[in-house]
């Protein structure tokens, strides 16, 4: 693929990727991804794009980013970054990161926290995951939790306006106790009060997906996981969607990004005046890690 | 029959909620959101008091008198609330009508909605209730007890669905149906846009139902008959008759009109009911005899 069709990555009308700071509006966006393209350049990107303001997807600015030989100083970074795992640590993140963006995070970064949800999950919050009496109360002081530590991060580092939180696979906690969707989306609305603009990370898999369901069991596996990404999509405002080809595989390309306007997405527009730019991207991940965009 | 300018009356005057409907149906899908059919009812109707029960978004519109964040609520605490902020028996309240606005209906279970909705009505609120019709069901607990989209269709007073208007040519309705049943929306084909279809389904008070269907575009707040799709094409016949010859081989509406109502001859003979009985019309020239044979001589 010659190097002229290459695209940077452009998510709304005025081409930036994550919107300024609105103090009207905070906004819900969702990140799908599917087995076998993952979502871990695109979470990069967006974290990049959150702290510094560039973007090592696009041309002019990998340039830059990559030529520099010392990490880039997170000290006057735009945001104040959270990353709420409940699938990696951050050994798989600091690590991504410093290979593929350029970028240093420790647990004592300034501007950036990376919450654990994983580690201690089942011994720590979660100790009757099948309970359908307790697993409500645990969820809610686990969310306390980490509401808790965001907001102290925030208060003890230097003080941001905006607040940008990445939640990684949070559909676990449904799939893996008996949650129902509606009790996890009032946790996820907790989450966007607090934060300017919120990003769940989620997986898709089509084969755990029925729209047209009439489950006979509340607990039935594929109702719970559709239940709770098709009421995503109706109340997010963009939804990102990272997908294997169609047609099937190819050398030179990894898959497909989808840029698409969520259900809530005339709600920003109204507020923000900012537009989704529906569009397609072919993807390609070199071996190091690093992603290019093509123009679909 | 009612003509085109009397639905779109009739739509404005539900928009504006100056028809007795207490509770108002929007039913929409993954393609296209209630989002911009609700502000249009904020925007004709101009009421005063606004209240918006919120499950699905955090951000408070700039309507809103009122916003309730409701997901961590009963729907008995959320009635109660309600009541507290519009108070059923407030005299001044009497001409001019409430708006209250439910995001998502989804979120109340099957079984406490119809308590849920008529719990919240007083003679003063005009509800409008979003249903997501994309969302996957769940059968009730209890035996042949109604989905939720059919409880709510069943009692409601209008029924607005909405529905994408479809910019691509190339996605037909059956495409888009494979697309959300596969969470994969098509891009740049004008969905969950500020211009939509509006099928609406409104009923009498006589309980007899008139559905119309529209092109709304929120942007300039303006509303369209919409053209079916056959009418299109017998337009487009006309247009390629118009001009073949120096004959007039159009046939106008009161023509057609004329041509459907012919009977033709033979089609009694078509109907292969009981045959062999003798039907006997009197004719003029027809010989009357007064007295029956076969009359009853008692």
């Amino acid at each position: 693929m010659s190097a002229s069709q290459r695209q940077d990555l452009a998510i709304y009308s005025n081409g930036c990727i994550i919107p300024p700071l609105n103090p009207a509006f905070k906004s819900l966006n969702l990140v799908t991804y599917q087995q076998g393209t993952h979502h871990t350049w695109l979470t990069q990107a967006l974290l990049e794009n959150a702290l510094l303001d560039t973007c090592s997807l696009n041309s002019d600015s990998s340039q830059t980013a990559r030529s520099l030989n010392n990490s880039r100083n997170l000290e006057d970074a735009k945001a104040h970054v959270v990353v709420v795992s409940f699938m990696n640590d951050l050994a798989h993140w600091s690590k991504n990161l410093k290979k593929c963006n350029n970028l240093d995070v420790t647990p004592s970064s300034p501007n950036f926290t990376f919450l654990d949800c994983f580690t201690n999950l089942f011994s720590k919050f979660i100790t009757a995951p099948t309970s359908a009496q307790s697993i409500e109360a645990q969820v809610q002081e686990l969310f306390a939790d980490v509401t808790q530590k965001i907001v102290t991060a925030v208060r003890a580092k230097p003080a941001h306006q905006r607040l940008i939180v990445v939640v990684e696979n949070l559909e676990f906690l449904i799939a893996a106790t008996c949650l129902r969707a509606n009790q996890l989306l009032c946790q996820v609305s907790a989450l966007q009060n607090i934060a300017s603009h919120l990003y769940v990370v989620t997986q898709l898999a089509p084969e755990a997906i029925d729209v047209s369901t009439v489950a006979s069991s509340a607990h039935n596996p594929v109702y719970k996981a559709t239940d709770f990404l098709v009421k995503m999509i109706y109340r997010a405002h963009l939804v990102l969607q990272v997908q294997p080809l169609a047609t099937g595989r190819a050398d030179d390309v990894t898959g497909v990004l989808r840029i698409v306007r969520g259900g809530l997405s005339e709600e920003m527009r109204l507020v923000t005046g900012l537009n989704v730019v529906e569009k397609e991207y072919l993807y390609l991940v070199n071996k190091d890690g690093n992603a290019k965009l093509f123009f679909r | 029959m009612s003509t085109p300018q009397n639905s779109i009356v009739l739509l404005n005057r539900l928009l504006a909620l100056k028809e007795s409907a207490p509770f108002l149906l929007v039913l929409d899908t993954l393609a296209q959101s209630a989002y911009s059919l609700v502000q249009e009812f904020v925007h004709k109707s101009q009421t005063k008091e606004v209240v918006f029960l919120s499950f699905e978004t955090v951000n408070r519109p700039i309507y809103a008198t009122q916003f309730v964040q409701c997901d961590s609520l009963s729907s008995q605490a959320i009635i109660e609330r309600v009541h507290a902020l519009l108070p059923p028996s407030a005299p001044s309240a009497a001409s001019t009508k409430s708006l209250v606005i439910i995001d998502s209906l989804n979120y109340i279970a099957s079984e406490e909605l119809s308590g849920f909705i008529s719990g919240l009505m007083t003679p003063t609120i005009v509800l409008v209730g979003v249903f997501h019709s994309n969302v996957p069901r769940l059968e009730s607990p209890i035996t042949n007890y109604p989905q939720p989209a059919e409880f709510l269709t069943y009692i409601a007073s209008a029924i607005f669905e909405v529905q994408p208007l479809v910019t691509d040519s190339s996605i037909d309705g059956e495409t888009l149906e494979y697309a959300v049943e596969n969470l994969r929306l098509p891009i740049k084909a004008g969905l969950n846009g500020a211009v939509f279809k509006l099928v609406l389904v409104s009923r009498r008070k006589s309980g007899r139902s008139l559905t119309y269907k529209f092109v709304v575009n929120t942007a300039t707040h303006e509303v369209e008959i919409l053209q079916e799709q056959d009418e299109v094409a017998a337009n487009d016949d006309e247009a390629l008759l118009k001009d073949l010859t120096t004959f007039n081989l159009t046939t106008n509406k009161k023509q057609q009109l004329a041509k459907d109502q012919v009977e033709l001859p033979f089609l009694e003979a078509q109907n292969f009911g009981p045959g062999g009985a003798i039907v006997y019309e009197f004719e003029k020239d027809d010989d009357y005899d007064e007295e029956d044979p076969y009359e009853d001589p008692f």
